[in-house]
């Protein structure tokens, strides 16, 4: 079976904004199709981001991610099959993307969506075009870490991948990797607690100092558009030490809204 | 073990301004004296509220809540006993006012404290017109959640309609609802990941409070609930139905000016 993970999404107060950095730092792309008076959708030419606008009872996070696969049918009846106690939920036809919502042992919640299938608008028709700039990992942390990369390999055909990063468990569609890590309290010690959940995106940039002179740049021309701080006083300084030995990249930043992004050279 | 549920954490992108909501809303007061730039303390004289700043790294949420005990070292034996895999984190407290933080088995983070319950054991506190009378959990294991607070603090179950799956857990005042999150609750719309799901207020009138949300709104609109998201359109109207069908504890259902849901009863 081919599976991609193809998607990610963020709930934000701010989506417009939201969609103009990614766009700007990372050039993203969104759809001529796209429907204004809804969510953004952009797109790496792989990966696919909605930037969802925030509504009442939704957290403003790095929310969820999703898989596309080859053949819809088998995998839902693969899943019901060996993972009887995970759901997977039909979604509304208002989706452009998906089909189902699914979740693994854990209860990480994503998408589920047929490759090349009617139901796909917006970005996702015509995400096929050579970036520079891409998205290339997407890291979880979650209580059950190996259960749930058993999970994703068992049930999406997703390899191994062997990670610098201590205690991590990663699976790839070849391009793009979901890093698994255990969620451990004691982690957090010298700062705020995060629960279990999404916790930051990975970039591959073509080039990491031009990539932080664009940064520079962009935020000197629109400060609206400056990375939210990472490493601020003692707690932030911890967060960030956490999250470096806890990603793969070089550089470490946040959107305006505070999420947390790895950015790999 | 004498537990009480004592405390409440929001993380927010406008904690100043959600602050000012809960005070003007809902009555809550400063609980202490702080400098400005400081977290927001708030509170119902039972249960403290504290808005946090939204930081990098950290969602924008109804983040996690308090639980204060007689005896900080039998709960942690207990959980050491019985839940070996859940871990603490040390708070910076020590002797009377030492903090711990905790999570469940489904990894909900909750900051136990030491108390002098005392002052709760007089009794002569009176209770303010409007304060919170629960919080809500949505849980992927709910009777393995539900247990653990019930055998860890002795919070005590209480009676629920025999079709109800959710589990009721009160310390006295306030009750801990444990919801079972599951994705068909979630059809026809937007998906919430499993975690604190709302805070409920019971209110001396719902017809007050509602006049109270109309005047302050008037002033600043910027105080006006999320009410035009919650149950509007196709989608948010299957949310409220939701939200209705899973906690049958209100019956005035609302969002703070954040996005938070609240489940008002009087």
């Amino acid at each position: 079976m081919a599976s991609k993970i193809n998607h990610v999404a963020i709930m934000s107060g701010n989506y417009a904004l939201e969609s103009r950095f990614y766009e700007s730092m990372f050039g993203m792309r969104g759809s001529p199709k796209g429907r204004l008076s809804k969510a953004v959708s952009i797109g790496d030419g792989y990966v696919g981001m909605n930037i969802n606008a925030r509504r009442a009872g939704r957290p403003a996070r790095l929310d969820h991610f999703g898989i596309q696969v080859d053949d819809l049918d088998a995998t839902v009846a693969l899943v019901k099959d060996k993972y009887p106690e995970v759901e997977i939920l039909k979604r509304p036809s208002s989706r452009p993307y998906v089909e189902f919502a699914n979740h693994d042992p854990d209860g990480n919640v994503f998408d589920l969506s047929q490759a090349k299938g009617d139901k796909l608008k917006d970005i996702y028709t015509h995400n096929d075009w050579q970036a520079e700039r891409t998205i290339s990992h997407i890291g979880i942390r979650t209580l059950n870490a190996e259960a749930c990369a058993e999970f994703y390999i068992d049930m999406f055909d997703l390899k191994p991948a062997n990670l610098p990063i201590e205690n991590a468990y990663g699976v790839t569609d070849g391009r793009v990797t979901l890093i698994l890590l255990p969620w451990n309290i004691r982690d957090y010690a010298p700062t705020a607690i995060v629960g279990p959940g999404m916790d930051y995106i990975g970039f591959k940039v073509e080039n990491m100092a031009k990539f932080k002179e664009d940064v520079r740049t962009i935020g000197d021309g629109n400060p609206l558009l400056t990375p939210a701080p990472v490493g601020l006083g003692s707690e932030g300084k911890a967060r960030l030490e956490m999250l470096q030995r806890s990603s793969l990249g070089s550089w470490h930043i946040a959107d305006p809204d505070g999420v947390l992004l790895d950015i790999v050279g | 073990m004498k537990a009480k549920i004592n405390q409440l954490t929001i993380v927010s992108e406008s904690n100043y301004a959600l602050g000012r909501f809960y005070e003007g809303i809902f009555h809550l007061r400063p609980t202490e004296t702080k400098s400005p730039t400081e977290d927001v303390s708030i509170g119902d004289g039972h249960i403290g509220l504290s808005i946090k700043p939204r930081l990098s790294g950290h969602p924008a949420q109804l983040d996690s809540f308090g639980i204060e005990v007689d005896d900080i070292e039998l709960a942690l034996a207990r959980i050491r006993e019985s839940y070996p895999k859940t871990m603490f984190q040390e708070g910076s407290g020590n002797g009377s006012r030492a903090t711990v933080s905790a999570h469940d088995p489904d990894g909900n983070v909750f900051i136990l404290s030491q108390a002098d319950m005392k002052a709760r054991d007089e009794g002569g506190r009176q209770k303010p017109v409007r304060f919170i009378d629960h919080i809500a959990l949505r849980v992927l294991h709910p009777k393995e959640v539900a247990e653990f607070y019930a055998k860890v603090f002795d919070l005590a179950p209480l009676d629920k309609p025999s079709q109800q799956k959710n589990y009721y857990l009160s310390d006295g005042h306030a009750t801990l609802v444990i919801i079972p999150w599951t994705l068909s609750d979630f059809e026809g719309t937007g998906i919430s990941a499993r975690g604190m799901d709302h805070i409920g207020f019971k209110v001396e009138s719902i017809a007050a409070l509602k006049s109270d949300i109309d005047r302050v709104a008037a002033k600043n609109y910027r105080f006006q609930p999320n009410a035009s998201i919650v149950g509007k359109g196709k989608e948010g109207a299957v949310r409220l139905a939701m939200f209705r069908r899973t906690c049958p504890l209100g019956c005035h259902h609302m969002a703070d000016s954040d996005g938070l849901l609240l489940d008002v009863s009087e």
